[in-house]
């Protein structure tokens, strides 16, 4: 059940009816359970509902990480003992990237190995399992571990509501894609009474009205565009290429950004804030900026739950720079199990390092503002070129296409003017973002710019219409 | 009164976004960029002259250029082989695929026979797409009735126009292809592959193009898309005669026996000093005896090439992209076999004719 979808919106529309109604409930019953609690019932159902729409069958997943991490919660709870402690959250991280390893990376791992050994001339007779990546493992895993991980070190209390924390670790809005949401954070607001106000609801309709004109009008809109460009490079010139290269990075922010701000919406309607995962992504000016505003809710993660823990920068600068490689490769991983995403990663670490020895050692970069944001972009964009392309045919195909030369034809404006339509509307809503200090609030914009607002991005939707193209985080 | 400028400020910037960014890429859905068919009160329509847009196949975003010369053909190929003195060959018939859909004007078949021949040629391709090849014959002789007499015509038969051994009498070039394309609108928006209802974005005044408008209010109400027809002919002759001679054909089309309608081609043509070469055009897996029957049409003395036979034989694929059409290298193939025949036709011209040709 994708949002972009007639499906979904019945859904969430009887959802959200049943969730008002439960703020009028009989007074006799209200005494004896508070709405909240009925509604995270309402709501834990509803998220099961919506995750089974997929596969039924990955529930028990989600319902064996809920069951471990809220069993180990209650364990680090009832323990002083600093041996128990250690091996309660173990459990947790051993059984959360067991189920993530296995899903994930087991076949990826298994052909590897096969083929490193089949180069060194012992080649092996595999049978790999064929493994299906149920929707969203690695962002209901993260986020169920880092509860247990939260608790072990005091920084929150465990919960001894297993409703609650079943809601946590389900919530459908930010199951499948994000953004990977905090104990600390998210907990807190299931268990306490909530009020849903007309700001909560206009300014959570802007959210999702305008996630809908990133994902359907601009992210889905290039799709087909960048597709053609990477699966026949040989049909494009260089000007095409690099408009479907451009357009990757574009793409890729608008379905993501697109997902995260409906996500964002539909809780807000409910009077339930979670945390922002895209803040200006493309007026960074350095790759340590870039990385404080792109995919915020895992970039933050890996900070709090890998990099501070191997040491970050407490070690000297050598031992700081493994620590990004290590963080940075791994945070690669995360996307997928495939070279591509690793070499991602890594690029995108050794940037980080380089760019902090450069910074030690020379100062802050003194070029223009514009120079700056442009030069990131370039890197960024370079380095969702490796991310996108499966192999290293695919990859010199397409670079060889843009080597040969920019040179303005026919066809050049069916490419270049949507990326650049895309892209300028993009950066306009992050120029909006920088300005008003985040996604916008509706109290924040005078009523006619909200009018606006909707009458653009509901136009817009109507015309294009949802098409099936999945989501492009839904792979990870 | 704010709010109400401020919607139609949202609504205004909808638009020009859904123009410049989604209605580009949607554009990538018709077959060629707009305006390729103008309505035409005598045929129906024909290709626009001196058009200049775009071949382009929803599958891939694939996209090529194209310009179309006065007349609304392609573009002459000119073949390496040196020497001032020109043979000058037409292409007929074949409808898409000797049109080369998808293929630039010198990776066609003709492009590619003007490069494989011994001969200095200059091939004139005078398919189109969608047309039988007795439209196709009545069209070019209907374009260029005053233009010189080429040194050879070549005949060539793709069956999935038309039926196999009768051809239409009706000088209408459209012929068997207009029952397929019945209406103004099926080929006019160049949407003849798309299969998403009459789209008017495309025709009609410009309060129909734009994008909001036009699928808001189609959605609200579908007939909505008949309004901007109407809308067209109200205001322009030539699309109203169009529409009419399109949307009610008043009778069947006549037809006429294949070898018949042969004979009265090479005895014009003879007349003119003009050559023939009938050729056939593979059709994927179709048994090699598939045009047997239309070759038993073709008059005594004329030579034929059974290329899709030959390819069957040799058990050459038919390689084809955009939506069936020849690929670039079944194209080249194609050339270097009907380079063969032809070269025998112009070697004999050339012996019989010491001028070597009438064009300079």
């Amino acid at each position: 059940m994708n949002f972009h979808s007639t499906l979904f919106v019945g859904f969430f529309v009887a959802v959200y009816a049943l969730y008002l109604a439960c703020f009028r409930l009989p007074q006799g019953l209200r005494d004896r359970i508070p709405p909240h609690r009925v509604q995270n019932l309402l709501l834990l159902v509803a998220s099961y509902v919506f995750y089974g729409a997929w596969d039924w069958r990955f529930l028990s997943l989600i319902w064996l990480s809920t069951a471990i991490d809220f069993a180990v919660g209650i364990g680090l709870s009832r323990s002083d003992d600093p041996r128990v402690r250690k091996r309660l959250v173990a459990v947790s991280m051993l059984s959360n990237l067991g189920i993530l390893g296995f899903f994930k990376y087991f076949g990826f791992f298994v052909s590897s190995a096969t083929e490193l050994l089949g180069a060194l001339g012992l080649g092996l007779e595999t049978r790999t399992l064929s493994i299906v990546l149920p929707v969203g493992i690695s962002f209901y895993t993260f986020q169920s571990m880092s509860y247990a991980i939260d608790v072990y070190r005091g920084e929150m209390p465990a919960t001894r509501n297993p409703f609650d924390f079943a809601l946590y670790v389900a919530f459908f809005p930010q199951l499948v894609a994000g953004p990977i949401e905090r104990g600390k954070w998210l907990l807190p607001q299931f268990q306490q009474p909530r009020t849903v106000t007309g700001q909560d609801v206009q300014t959570g309709l802007l959210w999702i009205a305008f996630g809908y004109v990133l994902k359907v009008g601009m992210a889905d809109t290039l799709a087909p565009l960048v597709d053609h460009v990477f699966e026949r490079p040989e049909s494009v010139d260089g000007t095409a290429a690099l408009a479907g290269i451009v357009g990757f990075t574009v793409q890729i922010y608008c379905d993501f950004a697109g997902y995260s701000l409906i996500a964002r919406g539909l809780a807000r309607t409910m009077g339930i804030v979670l945390m922002q995962n895209f803040r200006m992504p493309f007026l960074a000016e350095s790759p340590r900026e870039f990385w404080r505003h792109w995919h915020i809710s895992l970039s933050t993660w890996l900070r709090d739950y890998l990099y501070v823990p191997l040491g970050g920068n407490r070690g000297g600068p050598l031992l700081t720079y493994r620590n990004l490689a290590i963080t940075m490769l791994l945070g690669g991983l995360w996307h997928g199990a495939a070279w591509n995403f690793v070499i991602w990663g890594a690029y995108h670490g050794g940037l980080l390092a380089a760019t902090r020895a450069r910074e030690e050692r020379f100062g802050p970069a003194r070029l223009p503002y514009a120079l700056r944001v442009a030069g990131m972009f370039a890197v960024t964009v370079f380095g969702f070129f490796v991310f996108r392309v499966d192999s290293l045919e695919q990859f010199r195909a397409v670079s060889g296409r843009v080597a040969q030369g920019l040179t303005w034809s026919l066809t050049s404006p069916a490419y270049v003017v949507p990326v650049l339509t895309c892209l300028a509307l993009a950066v306009g809503y992050q120029v909006a973002q920088e300005r008003l200090g985040g996604d916008p609030e509706a109290d924040r914009l005078s009523p006619p710019v909200r009018a606006a607002i909707f009458a653009f991005a509901i136009s817009t939707v109507l015309v294009v219409g949802f098409r099936p193209t999945p989501f492009v985080y839904f792979q990870f | 009164m704010r709010c109400v400028l401020a919607i139609l400020v949202g609504l205004a910037l909808a638009e020009g976004f859904l123009q410049l960014a989604v209605g580009r890429v949607r554009d990538m859905g018709l077959w060629f960029t707009p305006g390729i068919h103008a309505p035409d009160t005598r045929f129906g329509f024909v290709f626009t002259p001196g058009y200049r847009g775009l071949m382009r196949h929803r599958d891939r975003l694939f996209a090529e250029a194209l310009t179309l010369d006065e007349r609304g053909y392609r573009q002459p190929v000119a073949g390496p082989s040196e020497g001032t003195a020109r043979n000058h060959v037409v292409f007929v018939g074949g409808a898409s695929m000797m049109f080369g859909f998808g293929l630039p004007d010198a990776l066609s078949v003709p492009g590619q026979v003007a490069r494989a021949s011994r001969h200095a040629v200059v091939a004139e391709n005078r398919a189109w797409p969608g047309q039988s090849l007795h439209g196709s014959w009545v069209a070019w002789r209907a374009l260029e009735a005053d233009r010189e007499p080429p040194d050879v015509v070549v005949v060539s038969l793709f069956f999935v126009h038309q039926a196999p051994l009768q051809v239409s009498a009706d000088d209408d070039p459209p012929g068997a292809s207009r029952q397929r394309i019945a209406q103004l609108f099926r080929f006019l928006p160049d949407l003849v592959p798309t299969p998403r209802g009459p789209v008017t974005e495309w025709v009609g005044p410009p309060a129909f193009r734009w994008l909001l408008i036009h699928q808001l209010a189609r959605a609200a109400d579908p007939s909505w898309a008949g309004a901007a027809l109407e809308a067209l002919t109200a205001r322009d002759p030539v699309a109203a005669g169009g529409a009419a001679r399109q949307a009610n054909p008043v009778r069947e089309p006549e037809t006429i026996p294949l070898r018949q309608f042969f004979d009265s081609m090479a005895g014009e043509l003879q007349r003119e000093g003009t050559d023939l070469l009938f050729v056939t055009l593979p059709r994927g897996r179709a048994p090699a005896d598939y045009y047997d029957e239309f070759l038993a049409e073709v008059p005594p003395g004329f030579p034929s090439v059974d290329l899709h036979r030959g390819f069957v034989d040799d058990e050459v694929a038919v390689q084809t992209f955009a939506a069936g059409h020849y690929a670039p290298a079944t194209a080249e193939a194609l050339g270097a076999r009907l380079a063969h025949p032809l070269d025998a036709l112009l070697d004999r011209r050339a012996s019989e004719a010491p001028m070597e040709s009438t064009h300079p």
